[in-house]
């Protein structure tokens, strides 16, 4: 943008001026009917203009009939009107995101839409804030094909995760796309508010990526954030306020269910145990005055979200500006959680010189995020090094059970049931689970990011076309952890003494790019491009992490009785790279283009730091051509290919190294320091590479208002960058980095469009989509991950497969009696099985049930993901509708393995208290009630995978935009209502069907995705809004 | 267009004199490499210390004891379920304790490992006795693990490379002798004693204690002996008078202890004894885990000289009616598996620190169970004579009558009763079963699953990534 202003003022000055005398006034107006206030109508080629008053009114002298007027205002597009002797000439400006389509950032330079060839999609802040969210990412979700978004969990400032054309690498954090904020790229999104934002492109294929070579492989999302535009200084303030519900909850059993179903099991138990456990009953004298709880409902509660914006643009002919500040503040549905964000944002550009434009962004930003352990329990954390967040509240309110009371007496938290009633048989009548209420509210866990985030930039225009332009960036962010435990429960049970650990994390980017452009045309009709470039990026991470015991008021380090220690880290890693592109076009028909990039990183060992990516493409707009000329229904019509080779340099610093670390105190006579080896390094570590191929059709028709954007990919990522999976007797050292084994992502992505304008409205559809098909080529041996409660890892990457495949045993029934027992293949232990136990298939015919009985069930990857949005405005209003939905993933759910595995002294699912097998109820679905076939009956079975299919009516929005607000200086008053997660299609009976890793695999990223410990659901959300530009 | 290329010219000699390589490397900052690590006396010590906390280890009691016919799971039923399949021997490979076990003994033999093979290249004084530390903690890994799996891959070099990682099954035999030697060369440089604040090494009597056992496995009683022999000449072990005190804070320092885990606390760290929560009752926060059988009980019928209860039974564990600590009375509805819970690991405690900070040890190698080791080895090479009197040193202690002119058979049998009445839930009553052969390891276990020559399933993981098994 910034350089076709320039552009603009540049070829204004230097044309000459001539005189003439005929009058021309007119009223311009924008689609929606309302005046067009400070447009420049100039006559084209001079400097001669004028600016439209408060009713849109303009009056200009031209010099003769024959003059062109030029009508130009911020964000429109430019309307040209010869004056052909007309004194009255009312203009409409056309509506801004058409004008933003046409030049779009790609990599370091601006490129017009059409010239393109390779595959991008770019979501305007139009389409953005037709969805209020919290976070950059979600606005994403469903706005472009082949873009999948889903949040880790639904609480408030959890982590979102972007996945552009599927899972490019089973690596823990090789997925995530390369975010480029105004030309430098960004450690975190959670700094920025969407409203801060002009639009974004996505990079998806090769061809497009490869400028960003080593770090291009999971593509780019490149954010252009708003700048002020010459004309009248803009006041905006835009407001939301939200109240925020949960969704349908899972339906318990109550209590006296429950003591039906215990009894049930105690029966069938004492049959064959020799621990005799008594019936509750009158007779037995353990049945009290129970209460009856819904722990769901405990830990749940109404919310409340709201946001506000605001800013002030403008700028004279040579300085523009931009200032922002903006509140997000969102209470999670959850008790104990809650997010808000502050950010103060300032945006200046100025000519200084005719050949010389600067700029300063900045960004400052400070965030907060309470958080409860929400989406697993610590488990896998033993073996996979994951951070235990400890027991999931959410898990926990589903294993309460509903005769537990909530508090003691006292008011406490209630804890171990044989406290509250008085005999230690109640432990094991209730189980002595974690109060998930307490859980929620004695752990005090909260994250802050403070951020700074700035770059300037400085464009020299040189002769002959040839721009420089070079960008300095810095990204710097201190992040807070801190999280207290309370002591608390029967004796202190739970945390023994209080204990808080801080940790302060420093992280600093410095980035500074120099790129050379230049454009010239031989002949009329031979367009040419070149650019070279390039940047050099150095991050360094400092850490300090503390922890102490036994405090008491003072909840600060160093005031505690016990264990105070320190740790401290840094590290560094740095890239440089040398960049150059080629696009050449004729006539603006056919173009071919080429991009290379020769990157640097010192994440490598010597001998593998230096990376060439590339690529090539073409396309032709056949639309163009003579044969096509008469079909004026086709206004577009244009042909893309492009084939590249791009990288991934994700993996941590000093990767090639192995390590010693220290930790493993052991008392002799005093205690000693005891070292180890901590992490195994791996010289022969290099880039992972993947090679695309994208094939794809842009077309329009009737004059634009219908339109397609087909893209086919191929796309397959080479020596991922993995942790090895070395066998168990390597130890508990963490593996190294290993180029291991390929992944194929191939699909189609597919984006429609239909709009239609009318005198009084208008209306749009659109819908993207995308299908995807995920399979492991190649990998050293399997890999397996996501542990479950059962200690079985339930997902694998094989060959063959989609990364994270579920792998479990087949859940083929009940077992009706005695003689179906006898006949079918060995399950467990002889003469443990009984009717109405679960039961497993025998896949492999050997007639035993064992590890060999596992099979391939699907993976969390989506075969298709899609967005559809429905628009219109008529007369003020308008009404946007907004549907998000994923298809053909799977989620293993956790908590019924718990609920309706028959387990410890768990509640249960209503629906498994309906219909699981009695000797009478001869069900074929839920296994009968006992405690001593719950090992059988919670093994890692399909009975607990479910289809995570949804379709979403993200948002609906009805707004009203107020007239006649003009004379009291208002130039627009938009309000709106508005719902989020209304309603939810889908066959999943767990909380959420949106939710992707749980807290256990945070280390194993895509690997173990798609199972559910009882995740925190997305809100559904009403809220009320205004839009005010004054 | 000159000024144009010119420009371009000057601006490529920019790009490449800032290209410096040197811009790319970055130095690791706040850790050591092994390289880096290895360079003072005081690290090479700290990398044995290391050594030592993962030998530590807090899951020995379900292979010593719960799949021996002294103890059960215990605890809540659901809780840990899956160790029922390790007691009954129908555990599956891909069973989660199996793999920590093993991922925690390799854990242990590697940084032996890494010890051994990187305190080599160093010239320090203490060198020879680091090694021989690391390796008597090896020699004890691998007689851990072919007792518990059988043939098992033997790795002993850092696992830094594809050769030293992927590693195929070694016999038990060839693991004997590997462990022989790793022993015999730790006995060579190891002291007899340490100071004060070094208390809690491995010792050479330990280490000869080590190689008896070895030894007796391998029923070379004359090796036994020898190496027997070496831990009693320096005569700096006896009998604890007090049994009891021997499973109290203070206990690994006791003239008896010739190696334990040791655990201790100070106001920067808490290294309490794991086993202090697994088997303490569940209303003191314990798990109830490792529930004594009536079958451990009912050993205990022969009464002391003064006609009363064997103390050790006592001393072991806590029975209904009996006291328990802090002026508790045991219920048998403290433990619904049994009716029995282990006390060796819990003791009085007034402050009412959080149990999981108790640092009561766990024995390795205590001199009693030389005592009976020598007994044994006499009784079966000799003949019972000169064997008694080894025995009734220990019955002595629990106030038992002396033996006397029992034959070889009748005395095996009296030793075997006498090592599981005074080394109970100290992790040894599975594998001395199985030492006595067929006849009594299946009267004694008497479980479906067991077969004699039963070894537990190396973990599917392991069976899955090390190619060299494929």
């Amino acid at each position: 943008m910034k350089r076709k202003i320039l552009f603009l003022f540049l070829t204004l000055s230097a044309t000459l001026f001539c005189f003439g005398q005929h009058n021309v006034t007119g009223v311009v107006k924008f689609p929606d009917g309302t005046t067009a206030v400070g447009v420049n109508v100039r006559i084209k080629g001079t400097q001669t203009g004028v600016v439209t008053d408060v009713q849109g009114k303009y009056s200009l002298q031209v010099p003769d009939t024959s003059s062109v007027l030029t009508f130009s205002f911020m964000g429109a597009k430019t309307v040209e009107e010869p004056v052909n002797g007309k004194t009255v000439i009312n203009i409409e400006m056309k509506s801004s995101t058409e004008e933003m389509e046409q030049v779009v950032v790609v990599g370091y330079a601006a490129q017009k839409r059409n010239d393109i060839s390779g595959s991008i999609s770019v979501v305007s802040s139009k389409d953005m804030m037709r969805v209020p969210t919290p976070s950059v990412e979600q606005a994403l979700q469903g706005q472009a094909a082949g873009v999948n978004v889903t949040a880790a969990t639904g609480a408030p400032g959890a982590p979102i995760a972007v996945r552009i054309r599927g899972v490019g690498s089973i690596s823990s954090s090789g997925n995530d796309p390369l975010y480029i904020i105004d030309g430098i790229p960004a450690e975190s999104m959670r700094s920025l508010s969407p409203n801060d934002i002009e639009n974004i492109t996505i990079l998806k294929d090769a061809s497009s990526a490869a400028i960003y070579g080593s770090r291009a492989n999971n593509g780019i999302v490149l954010i252009t954030t708003k700048q002020g535009v010459t004309g009248k200084a803009k006041v905006e303030y835009n407001m939301q306020i939200g109240l925020q519900t949960h969704g349908k909850l899972i339906d318990l059993i109550n209590t006296k269910q429950f003591i039906e179903l215990y009894n049930e099991a105690t029966l069938a138990d004492n049959a064959t145990s020799s621990v005799k456990r008594p019936l509750i009953n009158e007779a037995s004298g353990y049945l009290r005055d129970f209460g009856d709880v819904n722990w769901l409902e405990e830990i749940f509660r109404p919310a409340l979200m709201h946001t506000h914006e605001f800013s002030v643009s403008g700028g004279t002919e040579k300085v523009r500006y931009l200032v922002s500040a903006s509140y997000f503040s969102q209470d999670g549905i959850v008790v104990n959680t809650n997010f808000n964000r502050f950010s103060l944002r300032s945006n200046i550009t100025a000519d200084v010189k005719k050949w010389l434009t600067v700029g300063l962004n900045v960004l400052a930003s400070s965030s907060f995020e309470k958080r409860i352990p929400s989406s697993g329990d610590g488990l896998a954390s033993k073996a996979n090094g994951n951070v235990s967040e400890g027991g999931s509240v959410i898990r926990y309110a589903m294993f309460m059970n509903p005769a537990r009371p909530v508090f003691n007496p006292d008011g406490s938290y209630a804890d171990s049931p044989s406290e509250v009633f008085g005999d230690p048989m109640y432990n094991t009548f209730f189980d002595n689970s974690y109060n998930p209420l307490g859980l929620a509210n004695m752990t005090d866990m909260s994250d802050r990011l403070n951020s700074f985030v700035g770059s300037s930039n400085i464009l020299v225009k040189l002769p002959h076309n040839i721009t420089i332009k070079g960008v300095v960036g810095i990204d710097y962010g201190t992040m807070t952890t801190r999280r207290f435990n309370n002591a608390w429960g029967t004796n202190n049970r739970i945390g023994s003494i209080n204990s808080m650990n801080v940790g302060i994390d420093n992280s600093l980017a410095i980035t500074s790019n120099v790129t050379l452009n230049h454009n010239f045309t031989i002949a009329d009709k031979h367009n040419f491009n070149y650019f070279a470039g390039t940047e050099i990026i150095s991050q360094n991470w400092k850490s300090l992490g503390g922890s102490d015991g036994e405090l008491g008021d003072i909840h600060y380090l160093g005031f505690g009785q016990t264990e105070d220690n320190v740790s401290q880290g840094e590290s560094d890693a740095r890239l440089m790279s040398f960049f150059a592109s080629f696009n050449y076009n004729f006539d603006r028909k056919y173009y071919i283009s080429a991009l290379i990039r020769e990157d640097g990183s010192s994440r490598f060992s010597k001998g593998n730091r230096w990376g060439t990516f590339y690529s090539v493409s073409a396309s032709w707009n056949m639309e163009k051509e003579n044969f096509m000329k008469d079909i004026t229904a086709i206004s577009k019509f244009k042909w893309r290919v492009g084939w590249g080779s791009i990288g991934n340099q994700n993996v941590e610093p000093y990767s090639a190294m192995s390590k010693y670390g220290n930790g493993r105190y052991y008392p002799f006579g005093t205690i000693e320091q005891g070292y180890y080896m901590t992490s195994l390094g791996n010289t022969n570590l290099k880039w992972e590479t993947s090679n695309q191929l994208n094939v794809g059709i842009d077309m329009e028709f009737l004059d634009g208002s219908l339109g397609a954007n087909i893209d086919y990919f191929y796309k397959v990522t080479d020596n991922m960058i993995v942790q090895a999976s070395y066998p168990p007797s390597a130890g508990l050292v963490s593996f190294p980095y290993i180029n291991n084994g390929s992944v194929l992502n191939t699909g189609v992505d597919l984006e429609l469009f239909y709009r239609k304008h009318y005198k009084k409205g208008s209306f749009e559809i659109k819908l993207n989509g995308g299908y995807l098909h995920n399979e492991v080529l190649s990998l050293l041996a399997p890999i397996e991950s996501g542990m479950v409660d059962i200690g079985l890892y339930a997902t694998r990457c094989v060959v063959g497969r989609p990364v994270g495949s579920f792998y479990l045993y087949e859940f083929e029934g009940i077992f009706q009696d005695n003689l179906e027992i006898m006949t079918h293949a060995t399950q467990g232990p002889s003469g443990t099985i009984k009717p109405g136990d679960a039961k497993y298939k025998d896949q492999n015919d050997d007639n035993v049930i064992d590890e060999k009985d596992r099979v391939y069930q699907g993976s969390a990857i989506p075969k298709f993901s899609a967005g559809l949005t429905l628009s219109g405005e008529y007369a003020g209003f308008d009404l946007n509708i907004f549907f998000q939905g994923a298809f053909g993933q799977k989620i293993y759910v956790q908590f019924f393995h718990d609920a309706e595995g028959f387990y410890r002294g768990f509640p249960t699912t209503v629906r498994y208290y309906e219909e699981h097998w009695t000797p009478e109820n001869h069900s074929n679905t839920m296994p009968r009630a006992a405690w001593s076939a719950s090992q059988n009956h919670r093994a890692g079975t399909t009975r607990f995978l479910q289809d995570g299919s949804y379709v979403r009516l993200k948002n609906i929005q009805l707004g009203y935009t107020i007239p006649g607000l003009k004379k009291a200086h208002i130039e627009r008053l938009r309000i709106y209502l508005s719902a989020s997660n209304l309603f939810t299609i889908t066959k999943y009976t767990g909380l959420d069907p949106e939710m992707t890793v749980s807290a256990n695999s945070t280390s194993e990223g895509d690997r173990a995705n798609g199972i559910d410990w009882g995740t925190y659901p997305n809100a559904i959300t009403y809220s009320f809004g205004l839009n005010l530009t004054f | 267009m000159k000024t144009h290329y010119t420009f371009s010219l000057l601006l490529l000699l920019a790009l490449l004199i800032t290209s410096c390589s040197k811009f790319l490397d970055t130095d690791l900052k706040s850790g050591y490499t092994p390289e880096s690590f290895f360079t003072t006396e005081t690290n090479a010590v700290q990398a044995v210390n290391g050594c030592y906390a993962s030998l530590a280890s807090p899951r020995y009691w379900i292979f010593g004891d719960v799949t021996s016919d002294d103890a059960v799971k215990g605890g809540s039923p659901s809780d840990q379920a899956s160790i029922d399949q390790i007691n009954n021997f129908t555990v599956l490979s891909d069973d989660g304790n199996i793999y920590t076990f093993w991922q925690q003994m390799y854990d242990c033999i590697s940084q032996c490992n890494n010890v051994i093979y990187y305190v080599d290249k160093m010239d320090i004084p203490l060198k020879d006795r680091l090694i021989a530390e690391a390796r008597f903690i090896r020699g004890y890994c691998y007689f851990y693990m072919i007792n518990v799996f059988g043939s098992v891959p033997y790795k002993d070099k850092p696992q830094e490379t594809s050769d030293a990682i992927y590693v195929g099954l070694s016999s038990v035999e060839q693991i004997y002798s590997k462990i022989e030697s790793d022993l015999l060369a730790a006995t060579e440089y190891l002291p007899y004693t340490y100071s004060q604040e070094q208390q809690g090494r491995v010792t050479r009597g330990a280490a000869y204690a080590l190689l008896a056992k070895v030894y007796l496995f391998e029923k070379k009683y004359s090796d036994c002996l020898t190496a027997i022999t070496e831990v009693e000449t320096p005569n700096i072990y006896d009998l604890e008078p007090n049994y009891s005190n021997l499973f109290k804070t203070g206990g690994e320092n006791s003239i008896e202890a010739l190696f334990a885990f040791r655990y201790a606390g100070d106001d920067k760290v808490h290294l309490g004894n794991s086993y202090c929560v697994y088997f303490a009752p569940i209303a003191q926060s314990g798990y109830a885990f490792n529930a004594p059988t009536q079958s451990f009980v009912d050993c205990f019928t022969e009464q002391t000289v003064l006609l009363e209860t064997d103390p050790r039974l006592d001393a072991s564990i806590g029975r209904d009616g009996h006291p328990w600590f802090d002026s508790l009375t045991f219920s048998a509805a403290w433990s619904t598996a049994t009716g029995y819970l282990v006390k060796k690991y819990n003791e009085e405690n007034p402050a009412e620190i959080p149990i999981g900070w108790m640092t009561v040890p766990t024995h390795i190698l205590r001199y009693a169970d030389v005592l009976l080791m020598k007994a044994e080895a006499i009784n079966e090479s000799s003949g019972p004579s000169l064997a008694e009197v080894e025995v009734n040193k220990v019955r002595q202690r629990a106030g038992l009558s002396a033996l006397s002119g029992e034959s070889q058979s009748s005395l095996r049998d009296k030793i075997r009763v006498e090592r599981r009445r005074e080394l109970g839930f100290e992790g040894h009553r599975y594998f001395d079963i199985v030492r006595y052969g067929q006849t009594y390891a299946q009267a004694a276990i008497g479980e479906e699953g067991y077969t004699y020559g039963y070894h537990f399933p190396i973990p599917q993981a392991e069976i899955d990534a090390n190619t060299a098994l494929h």
